[in-house]
């Protein structure tokens, strides 16, 4: 079967309470941002927690794919393409 | 209008002189100053360090600066954000609005500020006497 590669970042706080700042994902062809991170909470462990809550990801996380903000309500149906980008950040707290 | 997210400021009244030129409408040009507090509670800040989303904090500012530009129906505006190591006592933040008259000046700073505190990926870290942490946003 085809497969897709993605890159997920991690900022800030997200970044240093993981201890990583990029994942790679391979994934199936044709698969959702909501897979995507299936696999990713798969690969985090037991720090997932720091993202998700119950594999939803938490009000205090934005995302960003490929450098568009997205809303969560757009985030589950959103498909996923090779070479995608994921940005995974804190609400800001800038000024 | 400008916006800069950088590890330094333009110079103030450089920024001020320059909307002045922009346009004989100008009536009133409304300024905020983010400055680095020396305290956080009862402890002793030393410093701040700041960062940014090297793509989107820049494209987010400039979407809520001409957002906010249009809403009000100010003229100019420009609203810059330092990253890196800022130490107490230091500017953070100018944001400007210049308008016909002083009360959309008035109005469209303050949402300009508060939304680029809330919207822009930006991020604080505070170091402080007893140690280290991120600021984290309150929702």
């Amino acid at each position: 079967m085809e497969s897709l590669k993605v890159t997920v970042r991690f900022y800030a706080s997200l970044r240093e309470r993981l201890g990583v700042k990029k994942v790679n994902l391979q994934l199936e062809e044709g698969s959702s941002f909501t897979s995507a991170m299936e696999k990713l909470a798969e690969t985090l462990g037991n720090k997932a927690d720091v993202i998700f809550d119950k594999l939803k990801i938490k009000d205090s996380v934005m995302v960003s794919v490929n450098n568009n903000l997205v809303k969560p309500s757009d985030l589950t149906e959103l498909k996923l393409k090779d070479g995608d980008v994921i940005d995974i950040m804190p609400l800001p707290s800038g000024g | 209008m400008k916006v800069k997210v950088s590890p330094e400021l333009d110079d103030l009244q450089s920024l001020i002189d320059q909307l002045k030129k922009s346009s004989r409408e100008i009536g009133a040009i409304a300024v905020f100053v983010g400055t680095v507090r020396g305290t956080f509670r009862d402890e002793k800040v030393l410093r701040l360090e700041y960062e940014a989303h090297e793509t989107l904090a820049p494209k987010v500012l400039e979407e809520i600066t001409a957002d906010v530009k249009k809403k009000y129906g100010i003229i100019d505006a420009v609203a810059e954000h330092r990253t890196g190591k800022v130490e107490v006592g230091e500017d953070v933040m100018y944001v400007l609005v210049a308008s016909k008259h002083r009360k959309e000046a008035f109005q469209a700073l303050t949402e300009l500020v508060d939304r680029i505190k809330t919207e822009t990926p930006i991020w604080k870290k505070e170091i402080t006497e007893k140690g280290t942490h991120w600021v984290e946003n309150p929702k």
